[in-house]
């Protein structure tokens, strides 16, 4: 043990003897590491959550179309959906968006009668009941972006141009903001009046399955009896998502691949071609007594510190990214336009993952780069190192 | 030879007790990051219920328009039909800026607010 600590002894030392060197190079591996860590804890966070947050989606969404675009469906087709086998619920849901003009933002409207107390997230006020008119209840989103509190009114301009404004009663907790940031929820029949939407249509129904191998089943006879219509079902929502992130990942990924392809290309240029000195200094360990395996474990360990250490400060850096400054460098380009972006928490849960992608980046190129040169001259006859 | 002077004349151990420090702050930083998110989420429970009970389909992350609003309810070529700039969902969204005048004064023609 104790020889293996001298030769890591000579090793850092040897390190330190290029300290601006090993800094440089560290300091780049360390960089690349973060970025490609910070982007993979990123996506597989926002993954995670939208798995976990729409795992309890509608399993179908019908919605009907006509030439292309999306046609509000009739209220009554929820009876017929309702009498498919196998279907427990169809309910016709009544939604959909409002520019505000003032601050730019699109609001999502939503309309529904009550929300379960299990399911309630409200930072302050209540929720709307059944029989409630002209309230509404607003995403954290909304209320800051227009100031509102509760018992605020939210001015409206109606589909036949007259000016409607309920009342806020409540405001969703940031904890929900993934789900409510720009909504609010008003009354189906306070929705219908905004929209100028009859009583008999709705924009699309959601259809709840007894049984979760049966969903394809349901959305086929569906789409059989209805042919203007499509069919979400909640597992085409959770790849839709997947989709996303990957495609939103891969950008990035592709991006940083050619800057770790063209560091790796430096890398090898610089260790296969060893200096002068370092050939001169093998020699000199040769020809001092120590074996080749000796002169082996010694660049290997300081490849491996090297490694070891921009693979390390990479990592807690991407951390510090992720959990201090909320991924802030990412968070640009994941806002995209939109002017409501909801706060969420990146704070990131290291994996095997994120460890498996990385550990090869930062380690093998160096040691693989470092170590072969270093073969060639230890198993060469060191008087012949030392005269050339 | 007490282990504080054997550890100051051992650069190879003050590199191990280095990494292993490191070691210990990437893991301190996992912990804090996974309580982080225990607290931000609240009740485990609540917002997936919320999900079921208002029949939501999608995240709040792209409000700027209704297919990034609703990536899952709209159809895979909306973004082509209905503005040139699909924020980020498409590739080519990303590429190509939308028209300024959809970015001034709520988007409308001419640059003024009302029609």
């Amino acid at each position: 043990m104790n020889h293996h600590l001298r030769i890591l002894d000579a090793a850092v030392a040897a390190l330190l003897r290029c300290r601006t060197k090993t800094i440089v190079i560290m300091a780049v591996y360390s960089l690349l590491v973060a970025l490609l860590a910070s982007l993979l804890l990123y996506v597989k966070t926002l993954r995670t959550e939208s798995q976990r947050l729409l795992a309890t989606a509608p399993e179908v969404v019908v919605q009907r179309q006509r030439g292309g675009r999306h046609e509000l469906v009739p209220v009554a087709w929820a009876d017929s959906i309702r009498a498919i086998r196998g279907v427990a619920e169809a309910t016709p849901r009544v939604w959909g968006y409002i520019y505000d003009v003032p601050t730019g933002a699109n609001f999502t409207f939503w309309g529904a009668s009550s929300v379960p107390d299990s399911a309630l997230q409200l930072q302050d006020g209540e929720m709307i009941g059944p029989d409630s008119t002209g309230t509404c209840v607003v995403g954290q989103g909304v209320a800051d972006v227009r100031f509102l509190g509760v018992g605020d009114r939210l001015p409206l301009k109606a589909a036949d141009g007259s000016l409607y404004a309920p009342r806020v009663i409540g405001i969703f907790t940031a904890e929900s903001a993934l789900l409510t940031n720009d909504l609010v929820v008003l009354s189906t029949a306070d929705l219908r009046r905004i929209f100028g939407m009859e009583a008999g249509v709705a924009t699309d129904i959601a259809v709840s399955v007894r049984n979760p191998n049966e969903v394809d089943t349901v959305a086929r006879k569906i789409q059989k009896a209805w042919p203007d219509v499509r069919t979400v079902t909640r597992r085409q929502i959770l790849q839709t998502y997947d989709a996303v992130f990957d495609w939103r990942g891969g950008v990035w990924a592709a991006l940083l691949l050619s800057t770790v392809l063209a560091f790796a290309v430096l890398v090898w240029d610089r260790a296969t071609g060893m200096s002068a000195e370092e050939y001169h200094s093998i020699g000199i360990l040769k020809a001092v007594g120590w074996t080749s395996r000796e002169v082996l474990e010694l660049k290997l360990l300081e490849g491996g510190i090297v490694s070891a250490g921009s693979l390390l400060t990479g990592l807690v850096a991407a951390q510090i990214h992720l959990v201090v400054f909320d991924g802030a460098v990412f968070s640009r380009v994941l806002r995209g336009w939109s002017v409501l972006f909801p706060p969420f928490e990146v704070a990131p849960a290291l994996d095997a993952y994120t460890l498996l992608v990385c550990l090869p980046l930062a380690v093998v190129p160096y040691l693989a780069a470092s170590l072969m040169p270093a073969w060639r001259a230890a198993v060469t006859d060191p008087d012949s190192i030392i005269r050339s | 030879m007490t282990p504080l002077r054997r550890l100051r004349r051992s650069p190879g151990r003050i590199a191990l007790v280095l990494l292993a420090g490191e070691i210990a702050a990437a893991l301190v930083l996992a912990a804090v990051g996974v309580e982080e998110r225990r607290a931000a989420r609240g009740d485990p429970a609540a917002a997936p219920a919320l999900t079921a009970s208002l029949q939501l389909t999608d995240l709040t992350l792209w409000s700027a328009a209704s297919y990034c609003r609703h990536p899952s309810q709209a159809d895979v070529f909306a973004a082509h039909g209905e503005h040139p700039a699909a924020p980020d969902h498409f590739p080519d969204g990303s590429m190509v800026a939308p028209p300024l005048v959809s970015l001034r004064d709520g988007g409308w023609p001419g640059g003024t607010v009302e029609p």
